[in-house]
C-alpha cells in the first residue's frame, strides 16, 4: 500500500515537473517574434511616401524575415521526448543486504537493483542522442554495411573472399561491416562457380550486394547488369 | 639502396593501378545507348543517368553534386582514338556557355560531408523506471534486528533537461578516398584506344528537369553533338 502511494507520488512529481518545463518551453519559443515591432520613418509628401513604400513593405519584410530567422537561428525549441523506459526485476537475500530503496536516496533504488545503476546512466545520458549499442563484434560507427545476398542453395557452402583474402562462410557472412574503401568481393562455390564484384564501402552506409554464382565466370550476372 | 626501393614501391604502384578497373563494360554498338552518331568512323553513344540509374551505379551519391552522363566511343577500324575530357562539354539547349567534366578528385571533395559541430538543445528526455524485487530476509544493517522478507517494487521517473547534443560527423577522408576512388574507376578511360571504351563522365549541374541538354564531343576539330535525353 505504501509503495503504490510512494510510486504515485514519484509519477506525479515526474509529470508536474514535465509539464512545468513544457510550458517554460511554449513561452521561449513564442518571444522573440512577440517582441520584434517595424518602426517606418514618416513619409514628408506623397511622392516621397510612394517612393517610400515599397522599401518600407521591403524592410518589413526583411524584419519578419531577421525575426524569423532569428527565432530559427536561436534553435531553442524545446522537445519532450520519452527516453528508455526501465522495468527491473530482482531477488536479494542473506543479512546485511542494505534494502533502502525508499530511504532518501532519490526515486532511484540504487541499492536494490544490481543492474539498475550501469543500465539507467547508460541510458540516459548516452543511450536517447546514441542509441543502443547493437550488433556483432565486427560493428563499428565508422564502418560501411554490406549486405550479401545469396540464393539458399549456394548460401550453405558459399566462401567469401575480400580482396583474395578469406573472410569467412556465406552464411555467417551476410551481414560485414568494412572500413571505408573499394574492395574486390568475391562468392565461390565448392562446384567452382563465383561470383565477383568489385564493391565501395562508405561509412554508415549500407550497401546490398545480391550474388548470383556463375560457372566458370569470374565476372557476377549483377556488375553485367550495371556495367553493360 | 634507396633507388631499390623507390623501384619496387613504384612497381607495386603500377601493379595495383592496372588492376583497377577502368570505366565500364561498353554496349554491343554505339546505337544501343539513347543518344548516338558516327563522324569518321567513330561511333559515340551517351546516356544520362536518372538520379535511380545514378544511386543503383554507384555507391557515392554523386546525383546530391553532379549529373552523370556514361559515354562509349567506338574507334574507326584499323584505327587509334584518343580520348580526352577536354573534348568533351554538357551545354544546356539554348545558352551559350558550356560545362567540361569535372574531375573525381573535385565531386569526391564537393561530396564529403562536412561535420557538424557540438551544439547545445534543450530537449527535455523523459525516462521512467519500475521494478519489481524479492528479499528473503536477513539482518538489518541499521538497527540488528531480524527482518522480514517480501515483495519490493519501486518506480520512478527520470527528467533531463539540455545538455550538449553530440556533433554530428561528417564523411571521414576514408570516405572522400573511397567515393574518389569510385568515381575514378567509372570515370570514361583516357588515352589512345583501339577497342572500344565507355565510362562515366560527371558534370557539376544540377538537373532540372524542363531543361534539355546535350552533350558536346569534339572530333578532330568537327563537333559531334548529341541531345541527350
Amino acid at each position: 500500500m505504501r509503495t503504490r502511494a510512494l510510486s504515485g507520488i514519484f509519477i506525479t512529481i515526474g509529470l508536474v515537473l514535465i509539464a512545468s518545463v513544457s510550458a517554460l518551453g511554449q513561452n521561449q519559443n513564442t518571444s522573440p517574434s512577440d517582441q520584434k515591432t517595424v518602426v517606418s520613418p514618416p513619409a514628408t509628401n506623397s511622392a516621397q511616401a510612394a517612393e517610400q513604400k515599397p522599401s518600407n513593405a521591403k524592410d518589413d519584410t526583411h524584419d519578419k524575415s531577421e525575426a524569423k530567422s532569428e527565432n530559427s537561428s536561436s534553435g531553442h525549441k524545446w522537445h519532450v521526448r520519452l527516453g528508455t523506459v526501465r522495468v527491473g526485476a530482482s531477488y536479494a537475500s542473506g543479512p546485511g543486504f542494505f534494502y533502502a530503496p525508499f530511504y532518501g536516496y532519490d526515486f532511484y533504488p540504487y541499492a536494490f537493483d544490481p543492474f539498475f545503476v550501469s543500465s539507467f546512466y547508460s541510458s540516459f545520458f548516452y543511450g536517447p542522442y546514441y542509441g543502443p549499442y547493437v550488433g556483432g563484434v565486427d560493428y563499428a560507427p565508422d564502418k560501411g554495411k554490406v549486405e550479401l545476398s545469396l540464393s539458399s542453395k549456394d548460401a550453405k557452402t558459399a566462401e567469401v573472399y575480400i580482396d583474395d583474402a578469406y573472410a569467412g562462410m556465406a552464411k555467417r557472412l551476410k551481414s560485414m561491416w568494412l572500413q571505408p574503401g573499394a574492395y574486390n568481393l568475391m562468392v565461390t562455390a565448392p562446384d567452382g562457380s563465383s561470383f565477383q564484384q568489385r564493391i565501395y564501402v562508405l561509412s554508415g552506409k549500407s550497401l546490398k550486394v545480391s550474388a548470383h554464382l556463375i560457372a566458370q565466370r569470374p565476372q557476377g550476372k549483377d556488375s553485367e547488369e550495371k556495367q553493360p | 639502396m634507396k633507388m631499390i626501393k623507390w623501384f619496387v614501391v613504384l612497381l607495386c604502384a603500377s601493379a595495383l593501378a592496372s588492376n583497377a578497373p577502368r570505366g565500364t563494360v561498353p554496349r554491343a554498338t554505339a546505337d544501343k545507348y539513347d543518344s548516338h552518331a558516327e563522324k569518321n568512323g567513330v561511333g559515340i553513344g551517351a546516356t544520362m543517368l536518372s538520379a535511380n540509374e545514378a544511386h543503383k551505379a554507384f555507391s557515392t551519391d554523386v546525383d546530391r553534386c553532379c549529373m552523370v552522363v556514361e559515354v562509349a566511343l567506338y574507334p574507326a577500324k584499323d584505327s587509334l582514338a584518343e580520348v580526352s575530357l577536354g573534348d568533351f562539354a554538357l551545354r544546356v539547349v539554348g545558352e551559350d556557355t558550356a560545362r567540361r567534366p569535372s574531375s573525381p578528385e573535385l565531386v569526391a571533395g564537393k561530396l564529403q560531408k562536412k561535420s557538424e559541430p557540438e551544439a547545445d538543445n534543450h530537449d527535455v528526455v523523459i525516462s521512467p523506471t519500475a521494478g519489481i524485487g524479492y528479499e528473503r530476509g536477513g539482518i538489518d544493517p541499521v538497527t540488528g534486528q531480524p527482518r522480514r522478507g517480501g515483495v519490493v517494487t519501486t518506480a520512478g521517473v527520470g527528467v533531463g533537461v539540455g545538455g550538449p547534443q553530440p556533433p554530428k560527423p561528417g564523411s571521414s577522408e576514408a570516405d572522400r578516398r573511397t567515393m574518389e576512388i569510385e568515381l575514378r574507376e567509372k570515370e570514361l578511360p583516357q588515352g589512345n584506344t583501339s577497342a572500344p571504351v565507355s565510362g562515366y563522365l560527371y558534370f557539376s549541374l544540377q538537373k532540372k528537369k524542363s531543361t534539355k541538354y546535350q552533350l558536346e564531343y569534339v572530333l578532330n576539330g568537327n563537333v559531334v553533338t548529341l541531345a541527350l535525353k
